[in-house]
C-alpha cells in the first residue's frame, strides 16, 4: 500500500524492499515484480538509484551530485525532491527510520 | 500399472498417469533415477488414453478463464501447492519434483491431464525455477521465433498458417525458454498439437471433423500434426508480442518491452506472488530480453487482411534473420 509521505531535507531514503533491478538495452529497470511492473530511471534517477542501496538523507544525495555533475543546489535540490517524492509514491523507494 | 518414462527438455519423468501428449518424449527405457515423479492414488483402474473418444463425456465448461473459476487452491508456499481440480481431483505439487494427484471418483484421465499439463506442471516449474510462457513457437531456418500473447491473441491460428507455408511447429501454448550458460537464449519443443477455433480450421481449408475438441471450449478443437515437428531445442531468433489493431511490426526495448513481455507471456500469474517467485520470474524474463529482440505484431481481426499482414511477417524475417 503506498501513502504519502513528504521528502525532507534529512528524511533517509533507500530503495524499496523487494525491489530488484536490472539492465536492459540502455535502460536502468526497477522492477516492482509484486506490482507487476517496471520503471525506466533515467541519468539522473540511476544515479541517484545508485546513492540509495543504503538509508542516506535528501541532503546527502544532493552534496554528492553536486559533486560530481554541474548543476547549482537549488535546481538539484529541487529535481532530486521531485524524483525521490515520484520513486516513493510509486513504492520503488521507502523511507527509513 | 508400470509407470510411463519421459524426457521433456532435460527433465526425467515417471508418471502412472500415461501422457499421450508427450508421446514424441517418451523413452522405451527405464527411468531409475527420474527428476520427476507423478503418482496416482488410485485403487481404481484408470481407462487407458485409447479407450477414450474424441468427443462425448461431460459437456465442455464455457467461458474465459474458466480452470481458476472452478478451482479450489487448497495451499501455495514456495515449495507446495495443492488445488482441488473439479471432474479431475485433487493435486499436490511438491518441491519441483513431485506431482501426485488423487483422482475425483469418475474421473477421465483426460480431464486429470489437462491439469496435470496446466496448472500441475506450470507450478513445478516455477518451483524449479523455469521460464515456462505463454507462446507459440515455430521453426525458420535454423532458429525459432516465439509468438506471445494471452488465449484470444491468435497465437496458435499464426502458427498455424505458418505451418501451412512449410514452417515446422516447435511449441504450442506452453514453451520453456532458458539462457544457456554461455548466454545463447533458446527454446524447448513441446508436444504437437494446436488448439484451434472451428472458422480457424476452416479458413485453414480444414474441417473440425474427427478432430478432438478441447475441454474448455466446444468450438475449438486439437489438430494433430504431420509428425515432422522439431524434437531437439533451438536457438531464440525473437519474440513477437500479438495485439490486434492496424498492421505494423515495432521493435520495442527497455522497460516497455521488459513490461509487454512478461504481461503478454506469463503462465498462471497468480502464482508467483504466493511461490514467493515473483521477482526470480521478472528477472529470467528480463535475461531473456536481453538477448532476443522482441517486436509488438499488429494485425487486424478482418479476415481478409490476415494474409497481408503475415506476409508483412514474412518480409520481417527476411530482414532480420
Amino acid at each position: 500500500m503506498k501513502t504519502t509521505i513528504k521528502i525532507e531535507a534529512n528524511t533517509l531514503v533507500q530503495r524499496g524492499k523487494d525491489i530488484s533491478f536490472s539492465q536492459l538495452d540502455d535502460e536502468l529497470l526497477a522492477i516492482d515484480a509484486q506490482a507487476g511492473f517496471c520503471y525506466s530511471l533515467n541519468e539522473t534517477a540511476g544515479r541517484v538509484w545508485d546513492l540509495i542501496a543504503t538509508p542516506i538523507s535528501l541532503d546527502a544525495i544532493c552534496a554528492q551530485l553536486g559533486r560530481q555533475f554541474a548543476v547549482d543546489e537549488q535546481t538539484c535540490r529541487r529535481e532530486v525532491t521531485a524524483l525521490l517524492q515520484g520513486l516513493c509514491d510509486a513504492g520503488l523507494v521507502q523511507v527509513a527510520g | 500399472m508400470k509407470p510411463c518414462c519421459y524426457t521433456n527438455a532435460d527433465l526425467h519423468v515417471t508418471s502412472e498417469l500415461p501422457i499421450p501428449e508427450w508421446a514424441a518424449f517418451e523413452s522405451d527405457r527405464p527411468c531409475p533415477q527420474p527428476d520427476v515423479t507423478i503418482t496416482v492414488e488410485s485403487g481404481e483402474r484408470l481407462s487407458r488414453p485409447d479407450e477414450e473418444s474424441g468427443e462425448g463425456g461431460p459437456p465442455p465448461l464455457e467461458g474465459e478463464g474458466v480452470e481458476s473459476e472452478k478451482f479450489e487452491t487448497r495451499l501455495i508456499t514456495g515449495d507446495e501447492y495443492r488445488f482441488h481440480a473439479p471432474h479431475a481431483g485433487e493435486y499436490w505439487v511438491r518441491q519441483g519434483r513431485a506431482i501426485h494427484i488423487t483422482p475425483a471418483p469418475g474421473a477421465r484421465p483426460r480431464e486429470m491431464r489437462l491439469f496435470l499439463l496446466g496448472s500441475a506442471w506450470g507450478a513445478l516449474c516455477y518451483q524449479r525455477g523455469i521460464l515456462s510462457l505463454h507462446s507459440s513457437v515455430v521453426q525458420v531456418g535454423n532458429g525459432a521465433f516465439a509468438f506471445c500473447g494471452e488465449t484470444g491473441a491468435g497465437k496458435s491460428l499464426l502458427a498455424a498458417w505458418l505451418i501451412s507455408r512449410g514452417h515446422r511447429l516447435v511449441s504450442d501454448d506452453l514453451s520453456r525458454f532458458e539462457v544457456l550458460p554461455n548466454g545463447a537464449p533458446r527454446v524447448y519443443p513441446s508436444s504437437p498439437r494446436l488448439k484451434l477455433w472451428r472458422d480457424a480450421l476452416n479458413k485453414l481449408g480444414r474441417s473440425a471433423a474427427g478432430l478432438e475438441r478441447d475441454y474448455f471450449r466446444s468450438d475449438k478443437f486439437h489438430l494433430p500434426l504431420p509428425g515432422d515437428e522439431a524434437q531437439h531445442p533451438l536457438p531464440l531468433a525473437g519474440i513477437y508480442l500479438l495485439k490486434w489493431g492496424e498492421p505494423g511490426i515495432t521493435r520495442l526495448t527497455g522497460a516497455t518491452a521488459l513490461r509487454r513481455f512478461v504481461e503478454s507471456a506469463t503462465y498462471r500469474g497468480d502464482l508467483l506472488e504466493p511461490m514467493g517467485q515473483a521477482a526470480a520470474h521478472w528477472q529470467r524474463c528480463a535475461e531473456i530480453a536481453r538477448r532476443v529482440p522482441i517486436w509488438e505484431f499488429a494485425r487486424p481481426r478482418d479476415w481478409t487482411a490476415f494474409d497481408a499482414a503475415m506476409e508483412k511477417l514474412l518480409k520481417h524475417w527476411q530482414n532480420v534473420y
